[in-house]
């Protein structure tokens, strides 16, 4: 947000403010996506991903943003998730 | 036979009442025969906003009870020959109709008028369950705030899910002021994120409050803005093809495709 | 003994009138029912049923019996629909204008709220837009009538409203109804008497003005 301080001495348009606001919470509504929903996948992707890895259950985080699309720019919704990896587990075990 | 359109919001407060009274008006001045309905049971008010409330007897709850035959309950216009109002009841609650008396009621009443105009209660329940019942086509306002449009986005789902498809929005109470200065979300804002087609644009108007007070509809000030904006929009629903007006649009509106986030719900 | 007096059947005048008494499951009901008319069967057969009363019951259960009755028995039951309603136009006409029984309600009167009453109403607060009070018999508003007043609501042409601030959206006495005029209108600050005259509602002053 900091270009926009440079437009408008004080803060930005706060229309601008308004539309991000509005778009995060919209990508929230629409995917009718609860705080309970996103620990379920939290849960899920650490069951799975421990039995190859080792990780930080801690420092996982879980969230939805948006994102644009490659083929033509259109804004989608995205499910990203950022898990800090202790290290590798045997290979063997598979 | 005529077309039942449901106007709807979700949220509260942003001008469905307005706008129905309105656009029912302006439909009649257009030769239409119009029926606007109030399906806001308990909290009725569109016929205080048409200045009707003083010759209400029967009202819609009495019509789908049997107590009365639905021409009783229909109100005539003070000054259009073909509109006609059917008020909610002000002692009941929204369960006292459930969606099938409702769809018949519409239905009955396609019959006799060209258009009917129901006026959505605020909110998802039963009441909004109702109104859109038997609705063929859905108008949902909005005003340039977060929480409106918010809500807006919930109720074009839910349309979508009712089989209600391609509402048309109506943006109530813009600020070309505040617009300009950046303050206040601007139409294209507003359709890149809700992703419909724009029926039209009504701005903020003294002249609504001053005509609410007096129970007759804006639509008949000519020298209001927002009563040619809804002169306009009523061009519009019957067809016809009308421009924008200048403070309608704004140079770098182009754009009235769906497109943002690729979701269709 | 019970078990006899769990369905009684009245003879009126426009028929039978079944009585079902309260603390009785449905089914128990039922079961007395087809007893009570298996003994008799010749005897009710075509007869004409007026209502069927029974609190406890729903609308469906009231349906099921009546279903019973008719098919199995060869009951008639086509008078018999909305057993409250069509009793309540039946009522005679409210006579105790005069001198008669009221009901007092203190407080102010908000819209969607609706006072109905077989008798006189005293209002001792305002009655807002939006507000209704029905009565069978006069209306007295001790504050502002702003609302819908019905007096003599089953047909009584005699009776009246009164209020201190006599203003209402419409005002109903028996089937005569009026309504407050379009735009503006000059309203004289002092108490009102509306009664039919000619068969209009007429508003006129009940004290001299001082």
């Amino acid at each position: 947000m900091d270009f926009l301080k440079f437009f408008n001495r004080d803060t930005g348009p706060s229309k601008n403010v308004a539309k991000e606001r509005l778009k995060l919470v919209l990508v929230h509504d629409r995917t009718n996506c609860s705080p309970h929903f996103l620990d379920m996948v939290k849960d899920d992707i650490i069951k799975i991903i421990s039995d190859y890895v080792e990780i930080d259950e801690s420092g996982l985080e879980v969230k939805l943003t948006k994102t644009k699309r490659d083929s033509d720019d259109t804004m989608m919704p995205a499910l990203v998730a950022n898990i800090p990896i202790k290290k590798m587990k045997d290979k063997s075990r598979t | 036979m005529g077309e039942a359109i449901v106007i709807t919001s979700g949220k509260g407060g942003v001008g469905k009442t307005t706008t129905t009274a309105n656009l029912g008006t302006g439909l009649s001045q257009l030769g239409y025969k119009v029926a606007v309905i109030d399906a806001d049971i308990g909290l009725r008010n569109l016929d205080v906003v048409m200045g009707l409330e003083n010759r209400i007897v029967y009202d819609l709850v009495d019509v789908v009870e049997g107590v009365c035959r639905l021409k009783q309950a229909l109100i005539k216009d003070k000054r259009y020959e073909g509109l006609f109002l059917l008020p909610a009841a002000q002692t009941k609650d929204k369960n006292a109709v459930s969606p099938e008396q409702m769809r018949k009621l519409t239905n009955d009443l396609k019959e006799m008028f060209d258009y009917v105009l129901v006026d959505c209660p605020a909110g998802i329940e039963q009441g909004f369950k109702n109104a859109i019942a038997g609705a063929d086509k859905a108008i949902v306002v909005t005003t340039p705030e977060i929480s409106a449009v918010r809500d807006a986005d919930r109720i074009i789902g839910l349309l979508e899910a009712s089989e209600l498809r391609d509402p048309l929005l109506v943006i109530n109470r813009i600020r070309i002021d505040m617009v300009k200065r950046g303050d206040m979300m601007n139409i294209e804002d507003m359709i890149d994120i809700l992703a419909i087609d724009l029926l039209g644009v009504v701005p903020d108007d003294e002249a609504i409050v001053i005509s609410t007070n007096k129970g007759e509809p804006v639509v008949n000030e000519n020298t209001s803005l927002a009563g040619q904006a809804y002169r306009n929009i009523a061009k519009r629903i019957a067809g016809e093809n009308v421009p924008f007006m200048n403070m309608e649009s704004n140079e770098s509106f182009v754009s009235k495709l769906r497109k943002l986030f690729g979701l269709a719900k | 003994m019970t078990e006899e007096n769990a369905i009684e059947f009245k003879g009126t005048k426009q028929g039978l009138s079944i009585c079902i008494k309260p603390n009785y499951d449905f089914q128990t009901i039922k079961v007395h029912l087809i007893e009570k008319l298996e003994k008799t069967q010749s005897f009710f057969k075509g007869a004409k049923i007026f209502e069927i009363k029974g609190d406890m019951l729903t609308h469906e259960e009231k349906e099921e019996l009546a279903s019973i009755m008719t098919t199995r028995y060869k009951m008639d039951i086509s008078s018999c629909e909305k057993p409250s309603k069509s009793v309540n136009s039946k009522e005679e006409v409210f006579e105790g204008i005069v001198e008669g029984k009221t009901k007092f309600v203190k407080g102010t009167i908000r819209s969607g709220q609706k006072i109905d009453y077989d008798g006189n109403v005293v209002i001792l607060g305002d009655v807002n837009p939006g507000a209704q009070i029905i009565a069978m018999g006069n209306i007295v508003v001790m504050g502002s009538l702003r609302g819908i007043a019905h007096a003599g609501s089953n047909g009584n042409t005699k009776s009246c409203v009164a209020a201190l601030y006599l203003d209402p959206t419409q005002l109903r006495i028996a089937d005569v109804i009026a309504r407050a005029p379009d735009g503006d209108y000059e309203k004289p600050n002092n108490p009102e008497l509306a009664r039919i005259k000619e068969n209009m509602v007429c508003i006129e002053p009940y004290l001299n003005k001082k």
